[in-house]
């Protein structure tokens, strides 16, 4: 996306611009755009500047996602389909906090307190971690094949390998870990099998 | 299975739609559709959290990078509001210095007890009525009149008995020749008169001239109440002596 026709930024050229691998132009431009007014949202609904910031963040993955999947039908503007989801992770995140809360009173007297980690950001933690364990080169070799839907022969030339047949045993292997890595935590399987991951 | 790619590869293959489930159930040779079905269910949850992390992972990114550049622009911000605040101080202090330094200056020039004795001090003039005098108080009368101050002193002091004008002269000439300490002792003596008889001869005058005599003495205390008292008595001989300034000021060095 030209920076400097950033402010003439239609929701179509946003949406392409989410739709493709390279989607950091297109982020920046939200962030640019509606980051102030997202923070001002989740302030008046009770919430911090750091509720907001963090809100925001997961509301652009979730909206990704949704417009990758052909969830986001173009019935309202981006900027519309963006507060809502902010408007309902954010309220879903307070029920969830009262719901703690209550509970922590409840067992105040013979609870240890537990370190709180929003819900909302629960299965993008549980994701980073999957990937840590996988190491830096399969992560960026299993990213590079399936992400970025870069050729045997590109990712040859990016990581030092042998021959493309040992680069096809690798990421193999690294697929395997990978699923070995997601079969032990069952909660992010179920998740991603029911692609209700950030929603 | 294929002889040169692998399960993985196939599954690959079939993620990307470039082969069908049959062909991939005939290419790899697996005749357990269960088992076949769930490992492209794997596959597909896989491939699916890479492309989320990754995603993930460059939305991320961009957070770190704008929060960064927000802090930066903050501490810029931050900065030049401190600076723009010191200036202001210092504005501020510039202002309060200056105004300070006039306060100081217009005290010493407007507000000191000299320049009020300087404003409200009016001579005093005796009226030539010799015949009806005595002829010693005709004696310190006539000095008075030639403005020998020392002269009335000295006559006065050779008399035995004072009357109120005499004390009022002696007073007075004292005052000129700045010797104020027989001065407000002449002046106070005739107020006592006025406690002891009631005689009220140059008690105005007295009060006055005392009040005067306190200025010049640096009695600024002493020297407002007795000006409070003829300013607020519009039956006083000196009542226009005094103004509304002349009393704020007296007001500020009592």
């Amino acid at each position: 996306m030209d920076e400097s026709n950033n402010s003439n930024v239609t929701d179509q050229e946003l949406i392409s611009g989410l739709e493709s691998n390279e989607i950091t132009d297109s982020v920046e431009y939200l962030y640019e755009q509606y980051f102030d007014s997202i923070i001002d949202l989740v302030k008046f609904m009770r919430g911090t500047v750091e509720d907001g910031a963090d809100m925001f963040q997961e509301s652009v993955l979730v909206m990704i996602e949704k417009i990758k999947d052909g969830k986001f039908r173009g019935e309202s503007s981006i900027k519309t389909y963006l507060f809502s989801i902010v408007r309902n992770l954010w309220l879903m995140e307070l029920r969830t906090r009262e719901r703690r809360k209550k509970r922590e009173e409840y067992y105040a007297s013979n609870e240890p307190v537990i370190s709180y980690t929003p819900d909302f950001q629960t299965a993008s933690v549980d994701l980073k971690k999957v990937f840590e364990k996988l190491g830096e080169s399969c992560k960026e070799l299993l990213i590079g094949f399936y992400f970025e839907n870069k050729s045997m022969k590109v990712l040859l030339s990016q990581f030092d390998f042998k021959n493309e047949q040992v680069l096809r045993n690798k990421k193999s292997i690294c697929m395997k870990k990978l699923k070995e890595v997601l079969h032990a935590n069952n909660n992010l399987l179920q998740l991603l099998k029911s692609d209700y991951i950030y929603e | 299975m294929n002889n040169h790619l692998t399960m993985n590869d196939l599954l690959d293959l079939w993620v990307k739609n470039e082969i069908t489930m049959d062909e991939l159930a005939i290419r790899s040779g697996n005749k357990d559709l269960f088992e076949l079905q769930e490992k492209m269910e794997m596959h597909q949850v896989a491939v699916r959290a890479i492309q989320k992390h990754a995603t993930a992972r460059q939305v991320a990114s961009v957070h770190r990078e704008y929060l960064g550049r927000r802090r930066d622009q903050n501490k810029v911000l931050a900065k030049l509001v401190s600076i723009q605040r010191t200036k202001l101080i210092v504005r501020i202090a510039s202002v309060a210095a200056v105004f300070a330094a006039i306060l100081v200056i217009a005290q010493m020039v407007f507000i000191s007890s000299n320049r009020i004795y300087s404003e409200s001090f009016s001579q005093y003039y005796v009226n030539n009525e010799r015949s009806a005098e005595a002829p010693a108080t005709g004696n310190v009368t006539a000095l008075f009149q030639k403005g020998d101050y020392a002269g009335v002193i000295s006559a006065f002091k050779s008399q035995s008995s004072h009357e109120n004008k005499e004390l009022f002269l002696a007073g007075y000439s004292s005052l000129m020749m700045k010797d104020y300490k027989n001065a407000s002792g002449y002046f106070t003596a005739i107020m006592d008169n006025f406690s002891k008889n009631g005689n009220r001869l140059f008690m105005d005058e007295a009060e006055y001239y005392l009040a005067l005599t306190d200025l010049r003495q640096g009695k600024n205390e002493e020297a407002y109440l007795l000006m409070s008292k003829i300013y607020s008595n519009p039956d006083h001989t000196y009542h226009d002596a005094f103004d509304k300034w002349t009393m704020w000021r007296m007001k500020w060095i009592k």
